[in-house]
């Protein structure tokens, strides 16, 4: 049984590509990614007051779902962290041109039964 | 030509069981309704609500909702709220006929949240998904709950002014506001003042208005069928910051001018197609100034005017599900590749099947 | 439309006899024989029919507060009275301005238009309609061609002076008799009610495609032919005053509003 996966490709270069996979250990998955809490708006506006009724519930690892849905934080967190620094590198001019809506494409090899 | 509903029904087959996901906004609503076949505009065959749940995502006071944390929300209560909307309906998952979601106009990053969890569940469960226009839903609610049968609706909500009235299949767009809705002027109004985001920020300057008194003029600013309140919007946060006038006459001010252009633009709506059924929809609805200034208005046209209670003028699911219901028993299927959601969906793009 | 209305309008003109003609969401409109002010031995002078004249009456809103409701019904009152002097001064036909009761909604004005064979009143829609019961070739014959002509003509002299109607359609433009013995007719332009001022392509555009839309709606089976003469004669006055860049604008444009209909889009 693999995990999902994720493909990038820069659409102005169809070479440059980047594959996203996640680790066979399930025990350090969450539910709550690093990179997918309130927004730093948020935060900053309620001088870090900011009360969090919107926490996702937390994962039943018991259950091939549960795992899933950990998994795929992880992979969402991977990805998010790699496109943050893409915008920030074409920001600085680093890269030449940076397709902003690329689509992530995640491939649920996840039986569902 | 007579429509037949129920071309897709199974031998023995006495009702449709539909489930709506709606989330274009800041609320994610899920409901389940059950329609018995039949032609679902005769009085007998009204669709019957098994459950519908809702959660709203509130941005502090004085700050407007962003996206991200609204789909974020949307993304983190989904399942929960889907669970609890079918214990709720005490119904198994292999009755449900079709998953009904909201497939725009709205917010892009919640609208999104909502249809991956639609994608997701008709795979796992391998029912039809069926996508919805979020304001033909309202109107069709609106009708079924009320019992309308052809009123001008008037669609008024934080993303959404319209006036519109059915013609040939289509909803068609008679006026509409040229730059913000009027939901969105009477949440940015609030803002100013620093008003509390719970319930809603209209909920809450609609009982301070009921304090206030003193009318102060404001731009009135209807053209033709359409009208614009970014001028409004303008003048009366202008009047807020100079601290001249109380809170609670400003509130009845802003609700007296902006509510008269929606009544004017009814009025004229309804002239023009010979109408004299008003439908009010969409989450302003619900203020009762409104409903009392539509209902004076319709009395010198000798007409009737519908309005439903928060429970269907709020965005809910059961709206979702009710016109999603109407487009799957006259065939309606949505592939996965078709199922992207759009912020931009207009009204009267949509051809409507399921009338005559 | 309530009792209380037409009630409401004879206490304010008490003795005028008021016979309603049309009601519309924002105003009535009656005749009546009496002149508002001339005692009845002496004619008004200027105008084409000296017996009946226009009562415009825009009611109270008891839906609206009434000092807004003042507020509106007088600038609208007073706006559109200004505008059919402004237009009488640039010589452009539509009914001439009689009296103005702004605080009370009422507009006096020339009654324009007469009655067709058939008893009804000589709206455009109307005269189209009596046409067409005759057979095709009087429907699309050259009295019909030239009577949309003038049309597009009248509505040109409107956006070349910068103004748009706002509300055109076949029953807001009036056939007038210039003469007794033979079909001769002039075309005015009524009820300015949603008119303003406007030197935008976008609302001369609309204001046409408006027209187009209602022009297909009430006389489907000759529509085409009629929008087609209607902007050959909008056409004509734009060449005439050399204001042919200016025609292509509107033509452009007009093109760009049919395919997206009256509305811009906009987001959700």
């Amino acid at each position: 049984m693999s995990g999902p996966t994720a493909l990038y490709t820069n659409t102005n270069n169809e070479t440059e590509t980047k594959e996203f996979t996640v680790s066979k250990d399930v025990s350090n998955l969450s539910s709550d990614g690093t990179t997918t809490g309130p927004s730093p708006y948020l935060l900053e506006s309620t001088n870090g007051e900011y009360i969090d009724k919107d926490k996702p519930a937390p994962l039943n690892l018991g259950n091939p779902m549960g795992v899933l849905r950990g998994q795929v934080t992880d992979l969402q967190d991977q990805i998010n962290v790699f496109l943050t620094e893409r915008i920030q590198q074409s920001k600085n001019g680093d890269v030449e041109e940076i397709d902003e809506d690329e689509d992530e494409e995640e491939e649920d090899n996840e039986d569902e039964e | 030509m007579k429509l037949d509903f129920d071309t897709r029904a199974k031998p023995g087959q006495k009702w449709y069981i539909a489930l709506g996901m709606e989330g274009s906004a800041n609320k994610i609503g899920i409901g389940i309704i059950k329609q018995p076949i039949g032609d679902p505009s005769n009085p007998e065959n009204r669709s019957i609500i098994l459950s519908n749940i809702r959660d709203t995502y509130n941005a502090p006071p004085g700050q407007g909702f962003m996206p991200r944390d609204v789909a974020r929300h949307h993304r983190n209560w989904v399942v929960r709220i889907v669970a609890k909307a079918i214990s709720e309906a005490k119904i198994e998952i292999n009755e449900i006929n079709c998953i009904c979601f909201t497939q725009g106009p709205g917010m892009g990053a919640p609208l999104q949240s909502v249809v991956i969890a639609a994608r997701t569940l008709s795979l796992m469960w391998k029912i039809p998904l069926i996508g919805v226009n979020h304001c033909v839903g309202h109107i069709e609610m609106g009708r079924e709950v009320t019992g309308a049968n052809n009123p001008v609706v008037l669609y008024v909500s934080g993303g959404n002014t319209q006036v519109i009235a059915y013609s040939r299949q289509r909803y068609r767009i008679f006026g509409e506001t040229l730059d913000i809705a009027v939901g969105n002027c009477l949440d940015r109004f609030a803002r100013v003042l620093k008003i509390s985001n719970s319930p809603s920020p209209g909920y809450n300057i609609e009982q301070l208005a009921k304090k206030g008194g003193k009318f102060i003029e404001l731009p009135y600013t209807v053209k033709g069928m359409d009208l614009s309140m970014s001028g409004i919007l303008e003048f009366i946060e202008e009047l807020t910051r100079r601290q001249n006038e109380k809170i609670e006459d400003l509130c009845y001010s802003l609700q007296e001018c902006l509510f008269a252009m929606l009544v004017e633009i009814t009025e004229r709506a309804m002239a023009h197609v010979n109408s004299n059924q008003v439908l009010i929809v969409g989450g302003v609805g619900c203020n009762e100034r409104l409903q009392e200034m539509m209902n004076i208005m319709v009395k010198d046209r000798n007409g009737y005017v519908y309005a439903t209670d928060e429970r269907f003028c709020i965005d809910n699911g059961v709206m979702i599900a009710q016109a999603g219901i109407l487009e799957y028993r006259m065939g309606g299927n949505c592939q996965i590749e078709d199922s992207v959601c759009s912020q931009k969906f207009r009204t009267d793009e949509v051809f409507v099947k399921w009338r005559e | 439309m309530s009792k209380e209305i037409i009630e409401r309008v004879e206490k304010i003109l008490p003795d005028f006899d008021l016979k309603l003609v049309s009601q519309g969401a924002e105003a009535l409109v009656f005749v009546t024989e009496k002149h508002p002010y001339l005692p009845k031995d002496i004619k008004p002078a200027g105008l084409t029919n000296v017996n009946n004249f226009i009562v415009k009456y825009r009611p109270r809103k008891p839906y609206r507060h009434e000092k807004l409701d003042l507020q509106i019904t007088k600038s609208r009152t007073a706006g559109e009275a200004k505008l059919l002097y402004k237009l009488d001064s640039l010589n452009i036909k539509a009914p001439k301005l009689i009296a103005l009761d702004a605080i009370n909604g009422i507009i006096w004005m020339e009654f324009l238009g007469f009655r067709l064979p058939n008893g009804n009143f000589s709206s455009l829609k109307n005269w189209l309609w009596f046409i067409e019961k005759k057979g095709e070739s009087e429907a699309i014959g050259q009295l019909a061609k030239d009577v949309m002509r003038l049309v597009g003509y009248a509505i040109a002299e409107l956006h070349l002076n910068e103004i748009v109607h706002g509300d055109l359609t076949s029953s807001n433009i009036v056939l007038v008799k210039e003469s007794e013995t033979e079909e001769k007719y002039s075309v005015a332009l009524i009820d300015f009610g949603l008119s303003s001022y406007s030197n935008l392509v976008e609302d001369k555009a609309v204001d046409i495609y408006v027209l187009e839309r209602a022009l297909v709606s009430t006389h489907p089976q000759f529509s085409e032919l009629y929008n087609e003469w209607l902007l050959e004669g909008y056409h004509s006055l734009y060449s005439e005053k050399k204001k042919i860049n200016a025609w292509r604008d509107v033509e452009r444009r007009l093109a760009a509003v049919r395919l997206r209909g009256r509305k811009r889009s906009m987001l959700g």
